[in-house]
């Protein structure tokens, strides 16, 4: 596997939406190449820091409140 | 005729307390999806209006945070998006400008811009870059790409389950959040340099100069 190949798969590996052999190829690309290594790390911090900025906001009780009075609506 | 009562209502009562679990990530969703806090709560509120009144739909043992999810991408694509958004979505560029090759890659850019350690792509993303620079960049996603953004970094869902969500096929997921986090790097990448984060060598642009003068003559 060459950078060019690796890249084109980023976000499957990312996201670990690739075969067990391919995961292999991955690996073994990784631990030889430092500028895909850090692109990489540098991809899964941001995904997690997505992750962090999105979950913050809580319901309030008021549609707790609301949502719950659905159920015994229906 | 009182055992099959009892039956209806423990089953009611399970489903009532398993999709209630969810209801803080899926506000949290919404208010993503429609940007306004009043609107992330009637679409949340129709979300379980639906869920219970489709409750003998549901299998148990399947994935019900899956299929509440469903429910809320259709409904928010359904009845909130054209109504919504539109305004918004003027001001974006198609998501493959020419001008940017790839379609923004942040990690690059930030290290082309670097002139000290203190500025490299890992120390940028980490203490400079904000999480509101993260979720007005994910505001300004077109819905396709912002949705599966969403159901993957954010939700976690996998591939196939974020296709079934989406009702499209797998490679219509893969495509999509390639180009939705080449967008939202592009995006964040702007908010950096008109924020003064980093500055951006293909302009005379000296933000960064600028700020250092006035940091360094009080």
């Amino acid at each position: 596997m060459n950078c060019n190949e690796w890249f084109d798969r980023l976000y499957q590996i990312l996201d670990k939406d690739v075969d067990e052999v391919v995961w292999r190829d991955v690996e073994e690309h990784m631990k030889l190449c430092r500028t895909c290594w850090d692109r990489y790390e540098f991809e899964k911090r941001l995904k997690e820091k997505v992750k962090e900025s999105c979950c913050g906001e809580s319901c309030t009780e008021s549609l707790r409140t609301r949502v719950k009075s659905l159920f015994e609506k229906y | 005729m009182i055992a099959v009562m009892e039956r209806e209502e423990t089953s009611k009562e399970l489903f009532e307390r398993e999709a209630l679990k969810y209801l803080d990530e899926l506000f949290a969703s919404a208010m993503r999806m429609t940007r306004r806090k009043e609107s992330a709560e009637d679409l949340i509120s129709e979300v379980y209006a639906k869920a219970w009144k489709s409750f003998d739909q549901f299998e148990p043992g399947t994935n019900l945070r899956a299929w509440l999810y469903k429910i809320l991408t259709n409904t928010y694509i359904n009845h909130y998006r054209q109504k919504q958004r539109e305004p918004l979505m003027v001001e974006l560029d198609r998501p493959e400008d020419p001008d940017t090759g790839s379609g923004g890659d942040l990690y690059d850019k930030i290290l082309g811009a670097s002139k000290s350690p203190f500025d490299n792509p890992d120390y940028v993303l980490a203490n400079r870059i904000l999480d509101q620079d993260i979720k007005l960049a994910i505001d300004r996603l077109p819905d396709e790409f912002r949705l599966a953004v969403l159901l993957s970094d954010v939700q976690n869902f996998s591939y196939q389950e974020i296709a079934d969500i989406l009702d499209v096929p797998i490679g219509t997921v893969r495509s999509r959040l390639w180009r939705g986090r080449r967008l939202l790097q592009k995006l964040l990448w702007k908010q950096a340099v008109a924020a003064g984060i980093v500055s951006d060598p293909s302009t005379t642009l000296r933000v960064h100069g600028e700020r250092s003068a006035a940091e360094s003559n009080p």
